[in-house]
């Protein structure tokens, strides 16, 4: 497996893994009609990839400009899946990247990175 | 309905300061349209991007809420691509002040759980809705909801002030049910 892709549209983000260069990417909005049915490929895509290619490190690039409350807990779901992978021993980078004046985004961020201990989670701001 | 009634209503929710008003069936891409809308409003006004995405994120909730909970709904159909649910949304800017409503007929016998969810909410300070978000960011869904149960939760912690909301019973089982943010 070289990776899973999924291209957004205005209501769903764009999902970018490479699983050759271990660098996971999240872009967009996310406020897609069915949220489960949105992002159950790729959960099913990164267990296998956790499983079958163990990757010593890898990074994931998140930058969403919005998202809605179904989306926050899928973020929730991947954030605490990288970080239980994290425990094992993994080097799991994750930065959260939000526009300079983008206080939602940036909170929220925070938030999330209350509950992770094994992960480094870094807050970037964009351009 | 004559000139003036039509007057007399467009009147009515201009001062109100009703920037957008929605009442009908609704569906994803009617919460699409209005959004998109919602924005480019916004945008012209050059309102600052956190209260722009506040207003956005609580009426992006409020129209999932009558598309997922509505009682008034039509039946699925092959033309429908998913059912249609019956609502009322508005957004309006007053007193410096944005707010945004969402009204929808709810089940009578889904009322008592409904004003207890929202009493609680409308009690807890902003330290307390963070706390509790995050608790049922990670917990099982409710029994009831489609969604992840924060729908409500997002929206009080949006909202400069207590969410304000009622119930009028209508009929044989079923209440009108309204939810009112400032942002």
């Amino acid at each position: 497996m070289q990776g899973f892709r999924r291209e957004g549209t205005d209501r769903a983000p764009t999902i970018r893994f490479d699983y050759v260069n271990h660098v996971l990417e999240l872009r967009g909005e996310s406020y897609p009609e069915d949220v489960s049915a949105y992002y159950r490929p790729m959960f099913e895509s990164l267990e296998e990839y956790f499983r079958t290619k163990a990757p010593k490190s890898l990074r994931m690039e998140i930058e969403l400009i919005y998202f809605n409350s179904s989306s926050a807990r899928v973020l929730m779901r991947l954030l605490d899946m990288l970080d239980r992978f994290a425990a094992g021993g993994r080097d799991v980078l994750v930065n959260w990247r939000h526009r300079p004046d983008d206080e939602l985004i940036r909170e929220t961020g925070e938030e999330f990175a209350e509950d992770l201990a094994n992960l480094r989670f870094v807050l970037c701001e964009t351009a | 309905m004559q000139v003036e009634e039509v007057f007399d209503f467009a009147k009515l929710l201009n001062s109100r300061g009703i920037l957008l008003c929605y009442s009908g069936y609704f569906s994803e891409k009617v919460l699409s349209g209005l959004g998109d809308t919602l924005k480019m409003k916004m945008a012209v006004d050059e309102t600052d991007l956190t209260t722009s995405k506040k207003v956005f994120s609580v009426f992006v909730e409020q129209a999932q809420n009558i598309i997922r909970y509505s009682a008034d709904r039509l039946p699925e159909t092959g033309g429908t691509n998913g059912e249609l649910r019956y609502g009322l949304v508005t957004i309006g800017f007053d007193n410096g002040r944005f707010f945004i409503l969402g009204a929808n007929r709810v089940l009578s016998s889904d009322v008592p759980a409904l004003r207890r969810r929202l009493e609680k909410i409308s009690t807890m300070d902003k330290d307390e809705l963070r706390s509790f978000y995050k608790e049922k960011m990670r917990g099982p869904v409710e029994e009831t909801s489609k969604g992840a149960g924060l729908g409500f939760i997002e929206i009080a912690r949006r909202a400069r002030a207590p969410v304000e909301f009622g119930f009028k019973e209508i009929d044989d089982g079923s209440t009108f049910f309204f939810l009112r943010a400032y942002i």
